[in-house]
């Protein structure tokens, strides 16, 4: 569900056509500006990563579609090829404390030492305010930003909906493709897609 | 929405004691039980049979709708038929409305069955018995999501005639669930943000809560319209768009839910065209 602004009654009757006036992440839009802190306890601004692709990685390690994607390291090494080509990976746990997986950031970096995860950070994100600003909904669901700073997808990992390891290999990573088409100087051409997954645990 | 929230996170902090573990997953009661059921005592040569997956779900949990929402995913059955039979699309019943903070699904909590009609061939004969069998994957969530997997079989003798089965009452009543389709005229206009429906002679709604589920995901987004008027005796819904906004909208297919004064829900099934608009 989109945040309404309240303007948004009036300008549904004096201005319909205008649209809100906080609008939900859109491909081909900036996304969303953020400063969030991370499990080492830095704090990163979107903007100081101009210049450089960034991935936004929702995840809930408890979530069994999260599973999936850890257990055949799948996301590891989507993390590991994006650092290497200098794509600057940030996962985002936005789980609010006592729901399913919240973590406290010794937690965070225990999961990215046991899981040999490689993302270039964890974001903690307890009161899901990233989250609410990417309307970020299912673990895991997937951002990538160009060095623009504009959103080119958003969406699944892959097209198997599933939470079976045998439905890895074979998928075609939508993630993997958008950053490969970028990489290469051509438009995403998968670049929305229905997220699946277990939902964002937020705060109530 | 609050009311329903909370006691179904008291629910879920229960579960998730139990099956938060991924470890104790396998060993926890299962969230959900489902079988296959039939209408009719007998297959009939030559005629439609009714059949239903009837989920019994734990306090607390659901399943989903054909548009599970914001997450979760709607059942798939992958049948196993005998030469000649063949199955329908689910008829899915109206979901109810999960809204999880900002995350909004459709589904089904308790015990909800969900009809399918099998074709039975004029060829099939009298005195044989036959197996109607599926593999039905689909996930159950309360505070945490369990994806899994049931396989389900209903052994029925093919007849020249058939009676009603104990199970006929249940799937006519889900059948009777199923929105019908709405039969005035619907319109729809689209901006790059919104769709503003309009549904002709149902203005007499635009108190009574009404609120539009997309039969398809993306189309818009699943939380109530963001306003509700009657216009000249229509009722006139301004939607949010969903993720798939920027691609173009020529035909919007849902449902439209109100509540009735009797605190019951009334539903039409809603196929309106859709135009661009400035």
């Amino acid at each position: 569900m989109k945040r309404l602004p309240a303007a948004l009654l009036l300008a549904a009757t004096v201005s319909w056509a205008a649209g809100p006036a906080q609008a939900a992440p859109q491909v081909g839009a900036p996304a969303p500006a953020f400063t969030a802190v991370d499990s080492m306890g830095k704090t990163h601004d979107l903007s100081a990563y101009k210049g450089k692709t960034v991935v936004l990685e929702w995840t809930n390690h408890e979530c069994p579609y999260t599973v999936k994607h850890y257990e055949s390291g799948n996301m590891q090494g989507l993390q590991a090829k994006a650092r290497d080509a200098g794509v600057v990976w940030l996962s985002v746990i936005s789980s609010a404390p006592g729901r399913q997986g919240h973590v406290t950031a010794a937690e965070a970096n225990d999961l990215t030492t046991a899981r040999q995860a490689a993302p270039a950070a964890v974001l903690l994100d307890p009161e899901g305010k990233v989250g609410h600003l990417y309307d970020a909904r299912t673990t895991p669901h997937m951002f990538v930003i160009d060095p623009a700073g504009k959103l080119t997808y958003m969406g699944a990992i892959d097209d198997r909906p599933t939470a079976r390891l045998a439905d890895v290999p074979g998928a075609r990573n939508h993630v993997a493709m958008a950053l490969a088409e970028m990489a290469g100087g051509k438009p995403v051409s998968v670049p929305v897609t229905r997220p699946y997954g277990c939902s964002v645990k937020y705060a109530w | 929405m609050d009311a329903l929230r909370r006691p179904l996170a008291a629910l879920m902090f229960a579960a998730g004691t139990l099956l938060a573990a991924p470890a104790a997953r396998a060993d926890a009661p299962a969230p959900a039980r489902v079988d296959l059921v039939a209408a009719e005592t007998a297959l009939v040569p030559g005629q439609t049979a009714w059949v239903a997956l009837r989920q019994d779900l734990r306090p607390g949990w659901h399943t989903y709708w054909r548009n599970p929402g914001d997450a979760g995913e709607a059942a798939l059955i992958d049948w196993r038929l005998p030469a000649g039979f063949a199955a329908g699309e689910v008829r899915w019943p109206l979901p109810e409305r999960f809204v999880d903070g900002p995350v909004v699904s459709y589904g089904y909590g308790g015990r909800v069955l969900l009809p399918v009609a099998v074709t039975v061939p004029a060829g099939a004969r009298a005195g044989d018995r036959v197996t109607l069998a599926a593999t039905v994957e689909y996930v159950a969530c309360a505070e945490i999501c369990i994806p899994l997997t049931a396989e389900v079989a209903l052994d029925l003798p093919v007849a020249a005639a058939a009676d009603a089965g104990p199970a006929a009452p249940a799937i006519a009543a889900a059948r009777a669930r199923e929105p019908k389709p709405f039969p005035g005229t619907a319109s729809a206009q689209v901006t790059d943000d919104w769709v503003r429906l309009r549904l002709a002679g149902l203005g007499h709604l635009a108190g009574r809560k009404p609120w539009f589920l997309g039969h398809a995901w993306g189309q818009l987004d699943p939380g109530p319209a963001a306003a509700a008027r009657a216009d000249g005796g229509d009722l006139v819904l301004t939607l949010a768009r969903g993720d798939l906004k920027g691609q173009p909208l020529a035909r919007l297919d849902g449902v439209l839910v109100w509540e009735e004064t009797d605190g019951t829900e009334g539903a039409w099934a809603v196929s309106a065209p859709a135009a661009p608009t400035n």
